[in-house]
Order: structure tokens, then C-alpha cells, then sequence
């Protein structure tokens, strides 16, 4: 029966397809999530942007779309990307040789937090989750991930093993790299930056300055006049911004290295924002979180982004939570608290500040 | 004489009698395990059996109990020893040669007598006596849990396929069983029985009826597979799938008639219609730099097409195919069911040709892929582009306002301000960006008009909150069944109301729209197939371009087809991309440097890998670490890791054990990609036994047609028999001296194996055990023996420390001896010194002074040598023939073919060659310059030649 719907009707319809349970609203970041889902899977490998015009085209009409919502599905995507739905790779040596980077679907799989608890992610290309029928209603969307919890006596690992999910061990999935000291982790980007050609240098970049107050996207300013080294970002005419540490003098860039250096696995904002909170903490203004205590745990509001990997520990070993004048915030068990926070000091040498 | 056993021969003559005729009048046939004996009674009947046969007494008086003692074997059968479990258990069995025979003709005659099943396919043709008793037990327990997880990853596509005939089921299964084991592929060669077992697995009516299986039989089978509990949980996700489709399939099968009742396309016919539409290939522009840009394809995976006939499916597995424009040779087989990759296009592909060309002919699916596979007809090609640097297809040349184009073209376009040339690096056509304004004057509008294209602002559609799978908004939306049919309409806030039709038939029309932009139409629930929607949008006044018009009537076509499940195990779009080289690599063949893998990714990533050995029924015995690659990794990477594994192996002998294997890559979060490995139980075979000093057993499942002949060769001596004799059943030998060459030979079957005795030899020891041989032959019959053991040397099996260096020496001895054969002992010594130093020119200028007296047809032959040897044996047979012809050397192509055959792989030349290889082998050695030019391509081509000529085999 073909019939014209209201707005209202018609997200009522895509609702049951993106299995979304009742109580889930409109535009929040479960709903967002499962049509990015759908969208990767038809797109991919696409680049960020391509995902976000497809997903913004197909709620045209459907749902709000306020100035920030670009912002909510780019953090949407940062999310998916933590969380392990989507992988950002770079110089991809298969089918057509991708040069730059890209978004890819990570395969299906299963990552057992706790005898009792398995976090799911990976997408399969046409389906939002490939399980048997009878695991599908048991699957809680959590933010822009999906958890899974154990029935009295039931052996979720071999569960998900026999469905044909891959599993990735809790400490392959968390592993934290190699952990060095702020010195050495700007030593090593000044040395990559002394074998970069100083006639290649580009113009037209943004940098992040630490001297400038505020929050973090109003830090990032045109090159003007500085001085020194600097996090860089530089739009593209097309693609994702190329991430990039610049030294300059006078406001003129002398040597640019990209990011990430060669060999290096992380994605470029990863290297990127590592390297600056070595940087501030090296100039003796390290960056700061806040630190809300609750009964359970504890909420922590990062006033800077975090790479990839530490989001993703304390995605997984907590959750994300609604920002709170952050860029991200993380609610934590008391279990795991002292370790994360720990983390955050002796990786990224972050400072607690009271809220 | 056992009165007991005269009782249930009777009682169980009676019971397959009785089952027999309930059977016939369907053509359904009898399986010997449907006895319905309690275990209690089998144990009663086989010791009675076995005091009887230690009496030495007749046994055909109880021949039924005997098939009934034998399938019980079947069913416990591990795929690997039928003889030696049955011999173990029955003692004074194998006394008697002539009993393998005599339990064959029980066989028979049980089929004749009950209309018994008869053993189908090519295993059961191979292993034409044990066939029987496995065959009638119906699903040997070790293949319980692969048919389990069969039907569990092809759960979706087996479900609607339900209603088919047993044999269309079954075909379905042996498809889809792919990654299996070579024994259940085996297995599932017999379709009509592997289909009657799966309707029965999964429709709770036949286990009681009885009418294709007998109950007792079937929950005998359910209760063994249910005992793993993974087993258990696969059939039942299966069965509740194939429940709700037949549910589904029951409620839907009016679908597809009008009111009257009539039948308007068959569902089936829809399906297919609108699978083959799915074909199209996408294009796409990456822009480079500003004005640069380069053209890529995106050929759509050709999985819902394999599902819908078996024969396609069948035929996609098992031939190459290259895509055209790409520059890429032949892509692996099977590579179009699983989403291919996007693929850089070197040159813009031909629109009157399909974008697919197969190694191999069908006739179905080469129509198909002529009429759907194509890109869009040209002369001009109309791409969006978006704000990521990337422009998409508009297959319908419509333009909008504010949006940037770039026309591709094939010929030359007038000149116009609104066009600036851009590069685009693919052969074959130019490009002009285009950028549409807001505002649009006569100017442009006459050059759209010359373009044909169409100026279009009043009208878009999209679908509402699921995005599509594919869609070009300005023409069509591609959907699943599964998802909600409704779309979002973009228009002017002057439109005032919307009419739809769909398939010329149900109607809907709008309430008001005046001030709205968007409105959403729900298309109900739009079964499979190609769908046309027609909208009108009527408007107060609204400019279209220049003109004001009152209404906007578009057309769109909305694809509906299957959905693509994930099968485990198959990853789609990940950055993860492992290619087996070939594509179907056996365990013996890895590990003897036959085959190879390639892994593709994020550039500087590493791959762990893993080789995973596997038993008979497909559990894991043993898991061996290879070591790390590094993205993008080459062949020699991958030989690397294997020869270090094979030097750092301290028990060898393990791989003996593995009945197949699997190649684990993983990558992480990247994904993990597991390559199957082959092994082929043949019915002859060598296994090894290192308990007491090696020793060889020689495992012999033939029907005892052919007596089995043992041929040795030694290292020093490779090609003369030092020791002949006529085997036993069980023989066993333990290789003397430092060991050598062990070939068993029983009618049409041989098996090889390379023994290398000795633990530790000296220098000394080595040198004096060095291969002798004559440096040339004269006769094609001594050619001809010479290729049989090159080809026995290199097929064998490896044992024993050295045995790889050693039969390596003596395979590149025999193949010198070979060459100066057949192009002069001269010419033996040229390639010497050529492959000392191939690079050197006066190297290469010796072996082309000695192809001919011409020293054209030679040189000619180096000019064009990466031409010439390509993938594909015919393109290069003919490549040849047409220089040789050139030059008078050889008119013929089927001896072209034979030199170049013989020129890369000499040890399969003699099987290609079949009966007439010394025929064959004297007309080459007349027109002998062929041979030595094939041999000069050989030479050029290196390592990249021989990759691409491997395939000719494939």
C-alpha cells in the first residue's frame, strides 16, 4: 500500500530496520550510529566526508539538523572509530592503492570484557549485526557501541565464537603502545621533521596554540606570526585535512613532516595530539581534565582529544557519557578508575583539575 | 553355522524389503544405515560375524548382515583409513584379496534388490568399493558438525531454497561448501543425497513421515550431531531461518498475481531480472591534484546472481576473470562473489563490451554480463563531484544548480566558457569540468542542450531514513527486501501537490505541500524485482531552467533485490586482502614452495601467520607459527617465512598426520583471513612412521583391480628403477642406502614419495651420491619416460632431513638432461651461463644466436617476450604461432602450445599430453627452434613469467 507519511511516520518506519529499541530518540548518538552502520557498509571505503553526506541526505527532512550536527557525526565517527566499527587506514596497498586515508569496515567481532560481558563491533557490509536471530533482541546499544551480556550459565564466548564472529583478546583490543617520555616522544618527531625537504612546505595551515585560551577548537588558529613548533592541520581541496607538525619562524613554515611518520600505525590526529600534549607538558602547562565523582564511579571530562587507543580503554573498560564542556567525557568504575586516571598522568601527562 | 545371524539376515531381508516398497513408488532409494537396529543388536551381529569369518567359512549366505556390519564402519569413518579400521576390527579379513570385491557385489546387490542408493561423483568413482559403505551410512559422524556449520552460514540462501528438488538443494550445499574439507566436499558431490538429508534437517515433517529417511536413522544422526554443542546451536538458528521462510514462501504464494488471480511474473524470474541489473559497474573520478584526476571501477559483487542458479555459482568459482580497462591480469577464481575491490582504470573501458571478460565460456553468464555488465553507452559520462575530492556516476546526465560536474568524453566537445579541461589519467577519453551556476543563462542552457543534458531543480528523491545501497539520486535507489521501502522527495516550497505511481499500477497522491520542501512516500512493502516510480509534482509556477512550468513529471527505477548475508569467514571492504596464489593451495604445496599468499592493507602494517593443521574431520591438530609479514608483502616475503619455518621444524612428520589445513593471516583489528588448504585423500598413498626409524606404509583403497607395482629410484641414479616389485596391501618400506625416490603405481593411480634416509651425511657422502645422468636422449619414447619422472619426482611427498635440497638437485638435473633432449646439450650450457647473470646482453645475444639460423625470429621473440608469455596458455600459443608463421618456422598452433607447455612446466607435460607425448615430443623435436624459442620467452620472463603461466594449470 503506497501512501505519503509524515516526517514522524516515515522515522517510525526505519526504525524497526535500524533495530532500534523503543526509547531510543531521534538524532542521538544509538540512532546516528546505526544508520552510519548501514551507510559504511554501502559507501565504504569512502572518506569521512562521503559517510557524513550520506547519512545527513538520508535524515534530510527526517530529524533536526542544527549548525552542530556536522560536530555530532564527526564525533560520531570518532566514536565508531574507537569503539572498533570503522578503521581509518592510510596508504592502502590493495584493489586501486588508496593514497591518503580512508574509512574501511572493521570485520565482525567480539572483544570479551568480562566472563559476562562482550563488547560487538565490526560491521558486515549489508547487515547491522550478523548474529543468530534469537542473540539479536539481547544487544544493547550503548552510545555509538553495542554490548552484549551473558545468560545465567551461558558461554558468551564460545557463543559469539560459533556465530562466526573473530575474537580480539581485551588486551590485544586495549593494548596501550609503548610508553615514552614527553622528551623523547618531541625528540623524535624534531628528528623526523630535520629529514623533511624544506623546499616542501606547503601554506595555508592552522595550528594548534597552546597560548591561546579557550576550548580546544577555538585554539587552533591561522599561521600567522609564531614561532616554534607546532601541530598543524591543513585543508585539503579534497580529502580529510592533512595532519602535520610544522616549524616555523615569523609565521612561515620552514619544515613540515606529515602525519603519521612513516612506519607508524596511528592515524595522523592520534601522532598529532600526542606530540602536543608533550609538547604543553613540556612548556609546563600540561593539559588538564576534571575529575566528577560519582557513586559508581567517576566522570572524566577531557578538555583535549585522546588518541584512539586510550579513548577506546576508556570506552570499554567504561563508557562514553554526554560531553560536559569537554571535548569527550568518560564515565569510569571505581574498579578501573585509579589504573585509567594513572594512564592519562604517566602517557599523556595530564593534569587533574577540580570541576 | 550360526542360527542367530540365519534369523537377522531374514529379519532384516524383510525390513529393507518392506522398506523398499514404501520407497519405489517416489523414486526415493534405500540407505543401508535405515537397519534400525539398537546398538546392543549391531554388537550382537558383528562378533557373530566375526567367529564366522575366522571359521573360514562362506559368508555370502549373510551378506546383508555384512553391508549392514560395513556401513556401520561408514559411519564411524574418519575420512582417512576405511581398510585399516575395518581389517582392525574383523579379524582374517584381510587374508583374502578377493573380499573388497565381494563386499562391492553385496553392494550391488542390496541396491538391486531394495533400490539401494548408488555412489555418485567423482570421489566415489576414485574410491569405487568403500564409496558403498559410506555412501549408505547416510552422514558419517565426522562430517556431522561441517554440515552443521554449512547450514548455518548459508542459512538465508538454503532457506529459500527449501522448496526445491533434494538434488537442487543439495547442488545448493556443494556450492556453498567451498571452505570445507576435502572429504565433505567429497561428501557433498552426491547432491541428491545430501539434499534429501538437509530437507530432512531442516523440515520437522520428513523426520516423521519416513518417506525419504527413516526417523530411527535421522534422530540417530541429529542426537550424534547434537552432542557438540556448537553443532546443536548452528542446526537450530538453521531450522528457525528455514522456518520462518517457509512461513514466509507459504504466505507469499500469491504474490506476483493479479486480482484474478493470474500470474504475473514469476518470483523467481523477478529475482533474477533485478540480480542481473545489480551487475552494473560503478565508475568513479579521484581527483589527483587540482586538475588531475584519475578513474577507478567498482565491478559489484556477483554473489546474488550465484545464488540464485548453482550453475553460475559453480562456474564463478571455478574460472578466472579480469576486468576490462584495469591492466590487471587474471583475477582468482571465485573473485567476483566476494564484493572485489575497486580497481584503478588504466584505459576507459569499450561500452559495447562487458567490463568482465571470463578465462572460460558460458553461455548463460556471458549473455548476462554482455547485456548487463557494461558502463553506461557514452559518448559522454556525466560524474558529480563531491567535497572529498571523489565524483560519483549520474547515470541519468541530469545536472543541478550550484553543483560541479566532470564530462568524460570520448570524442571531442565544443568549446564553451562554462568548460575548463582537466586531466584525467586514463586512456582512451578527455575531460572538462563543468560547474553549473545558481543562476543558469541561455548560454549554458544551449550547452546542455548539445550535451544532452538535463537541466533538472524541481525534483530529487532519496531513501528516508535507511540509506540506500546504492543510489544515484537523480535516477535510482537500490534496496534489500529486508529494509523499508520509503523515500524522501526534495522539491520546491511552490509545489503544491505530489501524485506516484508504481509499476503503472497502485497509486497515491499527496495532501498539500505548499511550503514544504520535503515530503516522504511509503512504496509498501515492494517485493524483489525492478520497480519503475513515476511522480508528478504539480507546482505554482516553478522555473525549470529558463522555462516556468506548471508540473515535473520524473521517472526512477528502484532496485529490490535479495540481501547479502555475511558469511563468516568472508570479509567485505576491509583493508584486510589476502590472495592466494594459486587460488586453491594444497598443505604439500605450501610447504613445498608451490604456492604462495599476498597481503594487501594499510602500508606498513604487520600480519601474523599462522599454519593450522587439521584432521580428517576437520579438527585442529596442531597450530605451527610462520612469523610476521610486513604490508605490502611480496612473494619472496612469504617463501621467507616458510622456508625459515620448514629449516626451524624439528618434527616433520606432523604435517603427515593433517588431513588439510588452514592459512591463518591475521591482522588485528584489520581482520583475520583464513585460506583453505587442500588435501585430496587419493585412493593410493604414502604415510609415514618415524617411531622406529622411518618407514613408509603404503595405504591402498583401490578395489584391487590393478595390482600395485613399487618403483624406486636413488638420488645418485633418478631416472632408472633400481628396485621393482609387486606391493602388498599393507606394504611397508624402509628406504635403504640414503633413500630416494618411492613410486607405488596401481592402474591409474600413483603416489610418490621422496625418502631421505639418512640423518647426517658428509660432504664427502653428498658428492659421491650426486645425480649421474647420460647428458642427453635420443628417442621420444626415453624423452618421454624422462618427463614421467620429473613429474613423479616433483609431485612426491617429502621425508627426512635434505629431502627437499636433494630432490631439488635432482629435478633441475633431469630437466637439463630434458632440454639438451630436445634443443641440443649446446644449448643446455647457454642457459647455465645465461641465469648466472641474466641481465648480462651478451648472455641473452648467445641464447638467441642458438634458437635459429634466423636471427630475427629471436630477437623478435625478446623484443616482445613480456607480450607474448601472458596468463592466459591460448592468448600465448597464439602469440607465437603468429611469430612463428611470420617466420616459417611452425604453422601449428597445437605444437605451439606444446613447446610452451613443455618449455615451463615439463613435469605436467606428459599428463596434458596424454597417450600421444612421444607423437608429440618427436614432431617437437622436427621443428626443435619452437622448443628453444619457448624456452628463450621462459628465460626472459624471469619470475614474473612463470607467476603468470602457473595459472595455464589452474
Amino acid at each position: 500500500m503506497m501512501d505519503f507519511l509524515s516526517s514522524a511516520q516515515a522515522l517510525e518506519v526505519a526504525r524497526s530496520r535500524l533495530a532500534l529499541p523503543a526509547g531510543v530518540l531521534a538524532r542521538s548518538q544509538e540512532h546516528l550510529a546505526q544508520v552510519a552502520r548501514r551507510a559504511a557498509g554501502a559507501c565504504c571505503p569512502c572518506s569521512p566526508k562521503t559517510l557524513k553526506r550520506v547519512i545527513s541526505q538520508c535524515l534530510e527532512g527526517l530529524v533536526e539538523s542544527p549548525e552542530t550536527f556536522d560536530a555530532q557525526l564527526d564525533e560520531l565517527l570518532e566514536a565508531m572509530q574507537s569503539g572498533g566499527d570503522l578503521l581509518e587506514l592510510s596508504e592502502v596497498t590493495s584493489g586501486e592503492a588508496l593514497p591518503g586515508t580512508w574509512l574501511f569496515l572493521a570485520p565482525p567481532s567480539f572483544a570479551m570484557v568480562n566472563k559476562a560481558e562482550a563488547r560487538i563491533f565490526g560491521l558486515a557490509a549489508e547487515e547491522l549485526l550478523p548474529l543468530p536471530a534469537p542473540l539479536l533482541p539481547r544487544v544493547k546499544l550503548q552510545g555509538a557501541g553495542r554490548v552484549l551480556n551473558a545468560e545465567p550459565n551461558e558461554d558468551l564466548q564460545k557463543v559469539l565464537g560459533s556465530a562466526g564472529l573473530r575474537e580480539l583478546s581485551t588486551n590485544a583490543w586495549l593494548r596501550t603502545p609503548e610508553r615514552v617520555s614527553a622528551t623523547d616522544l618531541v625528540a623524535r618527531h624534531k628528528s623526523n621533521l630535520r629529514a623533511a625537504d624544506p623546499s616542501d612546505v606547503g601554506q595555508g595551515y592552522r595550528v594548534f596554540d597552546s597560548s591561546v585560551r579557550g576550548i580546544y577548537v577555538n585554539r587552533w588558529v591561522e599561521l600567522n606570526r609564531q614561532t616554534g613548533l607546532f601541530l598543524a592541520r591543513r585543508p585539503q581541496a579534497y580529502g580529510a585535512d592533512l595532519w602535520a607538525v610544522v616549524e616555523a619562524i615569523d609565521g612561515a613554515a620552514t619544515r613540515v613532516g606529515t602525519l603519521p611518520r612513516p612506519g607508524v600505525v596511528h592515524r595522523g590526529c592520534d601522532e598529532g595530539w600526542w606530540l602536543q600534549l608533550a609538547m604543553d607538558a613540556l612548556a609546563g602547562r600540561p593539559q588538564e581534565f576534571r575529575l566528577r565523582s560519582g557513586v559508581d564511579g567517576v566522570t572524566v571530562d577531557l578538555t583535549f582529544p585522546l588518541p584512539l587507543w586510550a579513548q577506546r580503554r576508556l570506552e570499554v573498560l567504561g563508557r562514553r557519557t554526554e560531553r560536559n564542556n569537554s571535548v569527550a567525557s568518560f564515565w569510569l568504575p571505581h574498579s578501573v578508575a585509579q589504573e585509567e586516571l594513572r594512564l592519562l598522568d604517566e602517557f599523556f601527562w595530564m593534569k587533574q583539575v577540580t570541576s | 553355522m550360526d542360527n542367530e545371524l540365519d534369523r537377522w539376515q531374514s529379519k532384516l531381508e524383510a525390513h529393507f524389503s518392506a522398506l523398499a516398497a514404501i520407497r519405489e513408488p517416489d523414486g526415493h532409494t534405500v540407505f543401508a544405515i535405515e537397519h534400525d537396529l539398537t546398538p546392543l543388536e549391531l554388537d550382537d551381529i558383528a562378533d557373530r560375524l566375526r567367529k564366522v569369518i575366522r571359521l573360514g567359512v562362506y559368508l555370502s549366505k549373510h551378506w546383508l548382515l555384512w553391508v549392514v556390519y560395513a556401513v556401520e564402519i561408514g559411519y564411524d569413518y574418519d575420512g582417512e583409513e576405511y581398510w585399516p579400521s575395518f581389517e582392525r576390527r574383523t579379524k582374517h579379513w584381510a587374508g583374502d584379496a578377493y573380499r573388497r570385491q565381494q563386499l562391492r557385489n553385496w553392494f550391488a546387490r542390496f541396491q538391486l534388490t531394495y533400490s539401494g542408493a548408488v555412489p555418485t561423483g567423482a570421489w566415489a568413482q576414485q574410491f569405487s568399493i568403500i564409496a558403498w559403505p559410506v555412501t549408505h551410512a547416510l552422514l558419517p559422524k565426522d562430517l556431522q558438525s561441517q554440515l552443521a556449520r554449512v547450514l548455518y552460514e548459508h542459512r538465508y540462501a538454503i532457506a529459500e531454497s527449501l522448496d526445491a528438488t533434494a538434488v537442487q538443494v543439495g547442488h545448493l550445499i556443494a556450492v556453498s561448501s567451498y571452505g570445507a574439507s576435502a572429504r565433505f566436499r567429497n561428501f557433498v558431490e552426491q547432491e541428491e543425497l545430501t539434499g534429501r538429508i538437509v530437507i530432512a534437517l531442516l523440515s520437522g515433517q520428513a523426520v516423521d513421515d519416513g518417506d525419504s529417511i527413516l526417523p530411527g536413522a535421522l534422530k540417530r544422526i541429529i542426537a550424534d550431531l547434537e552432542l557438540s554443542s556448537e553443532a546443536r546451536a548452528w542446526l537450530k538458528e538453521a531450522r528457525d531461518v528455514a522456518s520462518k521462510a517457509r512461513v514466509r514462501l507459504a504466505n507469499g504464494a500469491n504474490a506476483g498475481r493479479n486480482r484474478h488471480g493470474v500470474l504475473l511474473h514469476d518470483p523467481a524470474t523477478r529475482v533474477a531480472a533485478v540480480e542481473a541489473k545489480c551487475l552494473k559497474p560503478k565508475l568513479l573520478l579521484r581527483r589527483e591534484s587540482t586538475d588531475t584526476w584519475s578513474a577507478a571501477i567498482e565491478v559489484p559483487s556477483f554473489a546474488g546472481l550465484a545464488a540464485l542458479n548453482s550453475q553460475y555459482a559453480a562456474f564463478l568459482r571455478s574460472t578466472r576473470c579480469a576486468v576490462a580497462g584495469t591492466g590487471a591480469s587474471w583475477n582468482t577464481k571465485g573473485w567476483l562473489l566476494y564484493s572485489p575491490p575497486r580497481q584503478r582504470l588504466l584505459e576507459w573501458p569499450n561500452p559495447a563490451k562487458a567490463v568482465v571478460r571470463f578465462e572460460r565460456f558460458s553461455d548463460a553468464i556471458s549473455h548476462l554480463v554482455m547485456s548487463e555488465c557494461r558502463t553506461s553507452p557514452g559518448p559522454i559520462w556525466l560524474f558529480r563531484v563531491d567535497e572529498d575530492g571523489t565524483a560519483a556516476e549520474v547515470l541519468g546526465l541530469h545536472i543541478r544548480a550550484g553543483c560541479t560536474y566532470i564530462i568524460v568524453h570520448s570524442h571531442d566537445l565544443l568549446k564553451s566558457e562554462h568548460l575548463a579541461a582537466v586531466q584525467l589519467d586514463c586512456h582512451g577519453v578527455k575531460a572538462h569540468a563543468l560547474h553549473v551556476p545558481e543562476k543558469v543563462d541561455e548560454s549554458f542552457l544551449r550547452l546542455a542542450k548539445k550535451l544532452e543534458l538535463r537541466f533538472t531543480r524541481t525534483l530529487r528523491v532519496w531513501s528516508a531514513g535507511v540509506p540506500a545501497l546504492r543510489s544515484d539520486d537523480e535516477t535510482s535507489i537500490e534496496w534489500t527486501t529486508d529494509d523499508p521501502h520509503c523515500i524522501g522527495l526534495g522539491h520546491d516550497d511552490t509545489c503544491m501537490r505530489i501524485t506516484a505511481q508504481i509499476d503503472g499500477g497502485a497509486t497515491a497522491a499527496s495532501s498539500s505541500t505548499l511550503g514544504r520542501r520535503t515530503s516522504f512516500l511509503n512504496l509498501g512493502r515492494l517485493g524483489a524485482g525492478v520497480h519503475t516510480l513515476q511522480v508528478v509534482a504539480q507546482y505554482q509556477g516553478a522555473s525549470e531552467g529558463l522555462q516556468t512550468v506548471d508540473s515535473v513529471k520524473a521517472t526512477f527505477i528502484i532496485l529490490v533485490r535479495p540481501p547479502r548475508r555475511w558469511i563468516p569467514g568472508t570479509e567485505a571492504h576491509t583493508g584486510l586482502v589476502v590472495t592466494p596464489d594459486p587460488h586453491e593451495l594444497s598443505l604439500d604445496g605450501v610447504l613445498n614452495g608451490r604456492g604462495h599468499l599476498l597481503v594487501s592493507g594499510p602500508k606498513g602494517r604487520q600480519v601474523h601467520c599462522t599454519l593450522k593443521l587439521l584432521g580428517a574431520s576437520g579438527d585442529v591438530i596442531a597450530v605451527d607459527d610462520l612469523g610476521d609479514l610486513t604490508i605490502p608483502s611480496s612473494k619472496d616475503d612469504w617463501f621467507d617465512i616458510v622456508r625459515e619455518h620448514v629449516e626451524r621444524e624439528t618434527d616433520p612428520d606432523h604435517y603427515q598426520h593433517a588431513s588439510s589445513g588452514r592459512l591463518v593471516v591475521d591482522g588485528g583489528e584489520l581482520g583475520r583471513a583464513e585460506i583453505p588448504l587442500r588435501h585430496s585423500v587419493v585412493p593410493l598413498r604414502w604415510k609415514t612412521d618415524t617411531t622406529k626409524g622411518l618407514e613408509l606404509r603404503l595405504v591402498d583403497d583401490t578395489a584391487h583391480d590393478h595390482p600395485v607395482e613399487l618403483r624406486v629410484a636413488t638420488f645418485k641414479m633418478p631416472s632408472t628403477i633400481v628396485r621393482r616389485h609387486t606391493a602388498g596391501q599393507a606394504e611397508r618400506v624402509k628406504p635403504d642406502g640414503h633413500g630416494g625416490l618411492y613410486v607405488a603405481v596401481a592402474g591409474p593411480y600413483r603416489a610418490s614419495i621422496v625418502a631421505c634416509a639418512s640423518m647426517r651425511m658428509s660432504l664427502n657422502e653428498l658428492r659421491e651420491d650426486q645425480p649421474e645422468l647420460d647428458s642427453y636422449l635420443e628417442d621420444g619414447e626415453s624423452v618421454a619416460a624422462l618427463l614421467g619422472w620429473i613429474r613423479d619426482w616433483e609431485r612426491a611427498m617429502l621425508v627426512g632431513p635434505l629431502s627437499a635440497q636433494r630432490r631439488s638437485l635432482a629435478v633441475k638435473l633431469l630437466t637439463d638432461q630434458l632440454f639438451a633432449s630436445m634443443c641440443g646439450p649446446d644449448w643446455v650450457d647457454a642457459e647455465r651461463w645465461f641465469k648466472e647473470r641474466p641481465a648480462d646482453v651478451e648472455r641473452r645475444e648467445l641464447l638467441e644466436g642458438l634458437v635459429n639460423h634466423y636471427p630475427a625470429f629471436a630477437i623478435g621473440l625478446s623484443k616482445d617476450a613480456e607480450q607474448m608469455l601472458t596468463s592466459s596458455i591460448e592468448e600465448s600459443a597464439n602469440h607465437l604461432l603468429g611469430h612463428a608463421i611470420r617466420y616459417r618456422e611452425c604453422g601449428d598452433v597445437r605444437l605451439c602450445e606444446a613447446a610452451l607447455r613443455l618449455a615451463t612446466s615439463p613435469g605436467r607435460f606428459a599428463d596434458w599430453a596424454g597417450a600421444p607425448v612421444v607423437r608429440l615430443l618427436n614432431d617437437l623435436v622436427r621443428v626443435n627452434s619452437l622448443v628453444r624459442g619457448a624456452r628463450l620467452l621462459v628465460l626472459l620472463t624471469g619470475e614474473g613469467g612463470r607467476q603468470r603461466t602457473d595459472g595455464w594449470y589452474a
